[in-house]
């Protein structure tokens, strides 16, 4: 027993080593697309989730929140960093959903259909979730002129308006390419992780 | 990637470096919340004489800051823009009318966004250099420690920082190989379009994750072979010592925090 809650410590903190690889490495976590950039660090979240479990896919994804919150402040990912992420509620909470969600629709999609089939759901689910609370609680908050001044924003509609529509041109392609890849991934993860812990 | 100086450390014998990591870690995270309670050009000037100095009792050389912000600047330029073209009654429709009549406040708000990021940049910046990254991983593990209360498992935590923090250089070295060595097999990374760029993705992810998890799998079982049973009820190599320079620049920060306060514009 004790074994196993080792290895899955080990897991976790090396999952957590590729995430700050990510954010250190723009190749390994981000793909340009114009100003604007898709990341792959949502995979390894997703990958968490479905490989290990709801309660590492939250941990994971909680992580990177953490960073995404941090850096908005000291060393922004992209322009739109500093006005969004700097709220805890839209930078860790997403993220920390999409990875349990990860986890809890594949043990729930695993009984119904085949493995790929269920990792193909967790993983198309879970990235909606993220780009949608993202997007939900950008939208909320630029509503309310509270938040929007101590954003450093005096009633900016067309601001919010720019922000959704980019989130939504990016949600597509990142939402396709989970679904795509981290199946691939996880996949072999998953039976390994199987084998020691049955 | 190597023009990022964010995250790197530099080794040298400074006052700054000799400081405790949890007072370094502590005193960045107020330093954050002081730069948001700035908002005079007065309380700024301060902001600044504070910056500079613990730049300069860190030896390193200001030169090496500037350079270390140069690709991220224009990320705070757009910010900037954006501050400055939106603020002021937002969008089409009133653009010439207020063009006249706000910008003199749009540009005072944009330029305090401009100097807090760089600030704040600086500082935390400064932190990265001056400290081990095994030293922040003790340090934030220490600060916390009340999160105990609440039946957080800081220990368990606490190893996890320290063990991604290790492997961080070792699986970037192996993400290397394993890019050079599918670059000999024919696959172009970060060319051609979107879905081509994806696709050259997976000969890369699937052979790093892969040897993560085998990785894992050996160093749990040579842990555990080492006597390594659970992270709590442990002791501790690395202790950190509280020293009298740590009190000395709680009281520096007092002082500015004090003068900050007055020079506010409340």
């Amino acid at each position: 027993m004790t074994r196993h809650k080792t290895f899955r410590l080990v897991v976790d903190a090396l999952l957590m080593a590729i995430v700050l690889l990510q954010n250190i490495l723009p190749f390994l976590g981000y793909i340009p697309l114009g100003p604007f950039s898709m990341t792959l660090i949502g995979l390894t979240v997703i990958v968490a989730g479905t490989a290990l479990g709801p309660r590492d896919g939250a941990l994971i994804g909680g992580f990177w929140g953490l960073i995404t919150f941090i850096r908005a402040f000291t060393w922004p990912s992209s322009p739109v960093a500093p006005l969004v992420f700097t709220n805890p509620l839209i930078s860790i909470l997403p993220r920390l959903l999409m990875g349990l969600l990860a986890g809890w629709l594949f043990t729930w999609g695993r009984r119904r259909w085949s493995t790929g089939n269920a990792m193909r759901l967790a993983a198309g689910c879970a990235a909606l979730v993220n780009s949608l609370l993202v997007l939900g609680l950008v939208y909320v908050f630029y509503q309310t002129p509270a938040v929007a001044t101590a954003f450093g924003a005096t009633g900016n509609q067309t601001l919010g308006y720019v922000l959704m529509i980019s989130l939504v041109t990016n949600a597509v392609p990142e939402l396709l390419l989970d679904v795509l890849v981290a199946p691939l991934i996880a996949r072999p993860l998953r039976r390994k992780w199987d084998q020691l812990t049955s | 990637m190597s023009k990022f100086i964010f995250g790197r450390y530099l080794p040298l014998n400074s006052v700054v470096h000799r400081l405790d990591p949890r007072n370094k870690l502590a005193i960045s995270f107020c330093y954050i919340i002081l730069v948001f309670l700035a908002n005079s050009l007065l309380s700024y000037l301060i902001l600044i004489a504070l910056t500079l100095g613990a730049i300069k009792a860190s030896h390193i050389k200001l030169g090496f800051f500037l350079r270390g912000i140069r690709p991220l600047i224009w990320l705070i330029i757009f910010t900037v823009l954006l501050q400055l073209l939106f603020s002021p009654a937002g969008g089409h429709v009133y653009w010439h009318w207020a063009f006249i009549n706000v910008t003199q406040f749009g540009l005072i708000n944009a330029g305090y966004i401009f100097i807090r990021f760089m600030l704040i940049i600086m500082m935390s910046t400064l932190l990265t250099l001056s400290t081990q990254p095994l030293d922040i991983a003790t340090g934030l593990a220490s600060l916390m420690t009340p999160l105990r209360w609440v039946r957080v498992p800081v220990d368990t935590l606490a190893m996890m920082l320290s063990i991604a923090l290790r492997f961080v250089p070792t699986l970037m070295d192996e993400a290397q190989k394993i890019m050079n060595a599918q670059r000999a097999r024919g696959v172009d990374f970060g060319e051609g379009g979107l879905i081509k760029q994806a696709k050259s993705l997976i000969p890369l992810m699937v052979p790093l994750f892969m040897s993560a998890f085998n990785r894992a799998e050996d160093l749990s079982t040579a842990m555990e072979t080492r006597g390594y049973q659970d992270s709590e009820h442990r002791s501790h190599y690395r202790v950190l010592t509280w020293q009298r320079r740590d009190t000395v620049t709680w009281l520096i920060f007092g002082v500015g925090l004090a003068l900050i306060l007055i020079s506010r514009r409340w």
